[in-house]
């Protein structure tokens, strides 16, 4: 969104630009002082920033917590150890540098409201009152105070010239770049902090993933457990539901529209209303009793308590969201070209294969990170066909067995929680695009 | 140079050739061994895999098929190979990975194959009728078969399906295939049945997994515990009356109304009253003295009935207890404040610096598991006696000079803490959706309000929010849906104790804990019956956007 200049440029001769609502505003011809006025005039800004520090509060804490051994974990808030740069001489170097260009900052804002002439007559003027100052109280302020005075003084020069060029150099960088230097950014912060803080360790995560003694926490092989349920319960219903959404697009059949909307209804549905069932039915199998004489539907695979109980349920309770999804974007695609391969003598399932499976991927990526994610994250599935003490149960489960164990392993709940969250994490930063997509073509789900 | 690569195309489609030729004989003398008559055992599939090999050379240089021919054969059986391939690696691997990629190659393989040969099959209707009927013969006579002996009740076994099979093949090729029915029928055949290949797994599936066991624990909710003898209503009456799942101590009767420990006199009630009735009286003076109408739906009155509609459910949190009441109130703030501060986030955002990145940081926590969240909250609501608090929020409180709270524990605040994490990861959700519908509304409509005169909040309250409305009914139905089933969060803080549980975690209980299939049954069916006004509500959409197609 561009926004228009709209007022009389002042007296300086520059434009002042509108504070137009969407907030993007060429950067080409404005000066420090009105770029910044977009940063320090907008409350929206302060207000928003301040919810998202709130926000992230409690992953913070928990994260800062999993590097800090058991013992304090478990008797001192994680505040306690973020470190008072203070009394260091870096830190207080750091300071003084924060300080100056707040200051700067606020400097360049005020004067990039008054023209260059104003701005000369200011600095100049600055200069001659700390001089003469010094010159008529020279026993109130000794030379050293009025030499330090000129001092900060041109260091506020330097650093609004530096906010000047810094400011030019941000907006020039690309949105790679931009992400390059906050990582350095807040890599550097770490480092900072990590050089002085007073005990911070990589014991939790070493711990979590031990496998000695009878309760350990063993990690890595429900990190593994939760690999093996998630990636066939996002592939698997990603081929059934192509071919179903294709189906309910572009072909034509009796009752086509009803059953569309029966599948729409089911993504409603609770997995709580096939639970009973379905665990029956992996204990027993299905077996009809007509007269007296028994069927057996479906014969007992012997799935009960493996995790593939788990992923056809999730398959199952899946495909409508796949179906429902694939098939709004599947049917938004331009028909011409299907019309023409038709002509063309082509049948369903070539144009299927060739023409709208590939163009679907979009679509299919959605699907697949938000079925993952949500498989990932699951517990009640797998609570209820794997139970608590399974070997074979995702990390969801043994989080919550974590936290039943007081006193000496809670500490470790901090990396564990972490280890279980990372990879949702990484998915969600990379692919959220997707994510967001996702979302908001399938926000019917619950 | 394209000499070079025609050769280079040929070699590579020789070496293709070559290797899946001996990858098939290798197929073919596993097979052959397989049940292990013969000696030489490994010897079999790597000699099959030569003759293979030397079989696929002699066909392709005596030219008794064409390259295209190879080609047409090697890519229609794909998907048999990678289902052998994900087979053999099931079955002879114990690393947990190489498991799971044998089953999704093989799962995978064998969908796709399934379509592949489906449409081969049907394909054959219009020209080679005679062998369609004969496969539809076969697999309609093995499944008949199967179903016949399915009782186990005549021996035979497996040859009950297999006999079947071979009987309706014969009858599928003379009987059927002797009398085809014309063409301009049998032409538009593959076209009519596609639906079906296409439909039959994802909604085979899909009944076998929902379908059918909801039907079934509807009807389990008639029975008793055990599912052996029908009780009618009664294990709906039973969860009516039980004390623990709703109660309604707190309001009691009309003499007991105005008696300390109900809802009217408690403080949040009246205040919740006051500031709706002093709106009210505000908004009707206001219109007397400047001559206009009574206007509710101006921001002052909507925003001050919404915060005292607040109030008097936080009451109402504080007065009720029991399960069922505690769904009502998860569902009541968890939408309400998600949706209003999503609201305001995007609003916020949409004129900040920062936007995507402050967005995408208020939407992280929809990625982490409820459990994780649970985890991460139960850190910040950590209780320790005495002056020094692990936990964020009693270092708070404490510091400013109050005692360490409880505050999972304590009623009836606890659950209002729980409902808390919830808002925290479904405010982003709102947030995206909400933001997205906000920057859909057309930029000419509020220039055309400003220059009407309107404020920037006569702006957002007249013309913005009416275009989002649909929006928000879709983002406040979805949390519901959502907060119904809520279980993870109240199974990982508190476990359902100190009055926290919500139906999800009772009816768990039910089935497993306690045993009560009937019961358990009927708690999910009224689950299931929350759900429904707001399926119908979807289906509506949905039918409304088809309508348009």
């Amino acid at each position: 969104m561009t926004s228009v200049v709209t007022r009389e440029p002042s007296a300086s001769g520059e434009p002042i630009p509108a504070a137009a609502p969407g907030g993007q505003r060429p950067a080409t011809d404005m000066s420090v002082g009105a770029r910044l006025h977009g940063l320090f005039g907008a409350i929206p800004t302060v207000v928003l920033w301040v919810l998202v520090i709130l926000w992230t509060l409690p992953t913070t804490g928990m994260f800062v917590s999993s590097f800090r051994p058991g013992a304090s974990v478990r008797s001192t808030g994680w505040w306690t150890d973020i470190p008072n740069p203070l009394p260091d001489r870096f830190g207080r170097a750091a300071l003084a540098a924060a300080i100056l260009f707040g200051v700067g900052a606020g400097l360049a804002y005020l004067i990039g409201r008054i023209g260059g002439r104003g701005r000369i007559l200011l600095g100049a003027g600055a200069v001659a009152v700390v001089a003469i100052w010094g010159l008529a109280f020279p026993d109130v302020y000794p030379a050293p105070y009025t030499v330090t005075a000129l001092a900060i003084l041109a260091a506020v020069g330097v650093a609004i010239g530096l906010l000047r060029v810094l400011s030019r150099t941000f907006d020039s960088l690309g949105r790679a770049g931009r992400w390059l230097l906050g990582a350095a950014i807040g890599v550097g912060l770490v480092l900072v902090m990590a050089m002085s803080a007073t005990e911070l360790t990589l014991d939790n995560y070493r711990d979590v993933f031990s496998t000695t003694g009878s309760d350990a926490p063993n990690m890595w092989q429900y990190f593994l457990n939760t690999v093996a349920i998630a990636v066939p319960a996002t592939i698997i219903p990603i081929t059934f539901a192509a071919f179903a959404a294709y189906a309910f697009a572009w072909m034509d059949f009796k009752g086509r529209h009803w059953l569309f909307i029966g599948v729409v209804a089911l993504l409603a549905v609770p997995f709580q209303m096939s639970l009973v069932p379905l665990v029956q039915l992996f204990n027993n199998g299905a077996h009809l009793t007509i007269f007296g004489e028994t069927l057996t539907l479906l014969p007992d695979l012997d799935l009960a308590g493996s995790p593939a109980a788990v992923w056809l349920t999730h398959i199952g309770f899946g495909l409508p969201l796949a179906v429902f999804l694939l098939h709004n974007y599947i049917a938004s695609l331009p028909q011409d070209v299907f019309e023409a391969a038709r002509i063309d003598g082509a049948d369903h399932p070539t144009i299927f294969w060739r023409l709208v499976l590939p163009l679907s991927v979009p679509a299919l990526a959605a699907f697949a990170i938000f079925q993952f994610l949500w498989v990932w994250n699951d517990y009640l599935v797998a609570r209820t066909f794997l139970g608590t003490a399974s070997e074979d149960a995702p990390m969801t489960i043994r989080l919550v067995g974590l936290t039943g164990s007081r006193g000496e392993a809670w500490h470790l709940l901090t990396s564990a929680a972490f280890v279980s969250i990372i990879v949702p994490l990484i998915i969600f930063f990379a692919l959220q695009r997707y994510f967001v997509r996702g979302l908001l073509a399938g926000s019917v789900k619950g | 140079m394209r000499n070079f690569t025609e050769g280079a195309r040929r070699s590579t489609a020789w070496l293709v050739a070559l290797g899946v030729g001996a990858f098939d004989g290798a197929v073919v003398g596993a097979l052959a061994n397989s049940p292990g008559w013969f000696l030489g055992g490994v010897l079999w599939p790597i000699g099959g895999a030569i003759l293979g090999a030397a079989l696929t050379a002699v066909i392709v240089v005596r030219g008794l098929v064409s390259l295209e021919g190879i080609r047409s054969y090697l890519v229609r059986f794909a998907w048999a190979r990678v289902a052998i391939v994900g087979f053999a690696l099931t079955s002879a691997s114990s690393v947990e990975l190489v498991d799971l990629l044998g089953s999704v190659l093989l799962a995978v393989a064998v969908t796709v194959g399934y379509f592949i040969e489906a449409n081969a099959f049907v394909n054959l209707a219009p020209n080679r009728f005679r062998a369609f009927a004969t496969i539809a013969g076969g697999l309609g006579g093995a499944v008949v078969g199967a179903l016949a002996n399915s009782g186990g009740w005549f021996i035979g076994g497996a040859l009950w399906p297999a006999g079947g099979a071979v009987l309706g093949a014969a009858l599928g090729a003379t009987v059927w295939g002797g009398r085809p029915p014309p063409l301009e029928r049998r032409i538009r055949i593959p076209d009519r049945v596609a639906p079906v290949i296409f439909l039959t797994p994802a909604l085979g599936f899909v009944g076998i997994a929902l379908v059918i066991p909801t039907l079934r624990t509807i009807y389990l909710s008639f029975w008793d515990r055990r599912s052996e003898e029908a009780i009618g209503f009664e294990n709906y009456r039973s969860i009516w009356r039980d004390q623990a799942i709703v109660s309604f101590e707190g309001l009691g009767s009309w003499r007991q109304l105005f008696l300390d420990g109900s809802l009217v006199t408690s403080r949040l009630f009246i205040l919740g009253a006051v500031i709706a009735v002093a709106a009210v009286v505000f908004v009707t003076l206001r219109a007397l003295t400047s001559n206009r109408e009574v206007d509710l739906t101006a921001p002052l009155p909507t925003l001050s009935l919404t915060a005292s509609a607040a109030l008097v459910l936080l009451a109402a949190l504080a007065t009720f207890s029991g399960v069922l009441w505690n769904n009502f109130f998860w569902i009541a703030f968890v939408a309400g404040f998600a949706t209003l501060i999503g609201l305001a986030i995007a609003v916020l955002a949409d004129r900040a610096r920062g936007e995507s990145l402050a967005k995408s940081l208020i939407f992280m926590p929809m990625a982490i598991s409820f459990v994780g969240a649970a985890i991460i909250w139960r850190f910040v609501y950590a209780h320790n006696p005495g002056e020094n608090q692990v936990g964020l929020l009693n270092a708070i409180w404490v510091n400013y000079g109050g005692d360490p709270q409880l505050w999972i524990q304590d009623r009836p605040w606890n659950t209002m803490f729980l409902i808390i994490v919830m808002i925290w990861i479904q405010t982003g959700f709102a947030m995206v959706i909400l933001s997205a519908a906000i920057k859909g509304v057309p930029e000419e409509i509020r220039e055309a309000a400003r220059v009407d005169g309107a404020t920037e909040m006569q702006t957002f309250w007249r013309v913005t929010l009416p275009h989002i409305r649909a929006t928000m009914v879709v983002v406040v139905t979805t949390l519901i849906v959502t907060v119904l089933k809520i279980y993870d969060i109240v199974q990982a803080m508190t476990g359902g104790r100190f009055g926290t549980n919500v139906i999800a975690n009772q009816m768990f209980d039910e089935v497993f804990q306690y045993r009560d299939l009937g019961r358990g049954s009927a708690m999910a069916v009224l689950l299931f019956g929350a759900v429904i006004p707001l399926m119908i509500l979807n289906v509506r959409r949905v039918r409304r956007q088809e309508e348009v197609r």
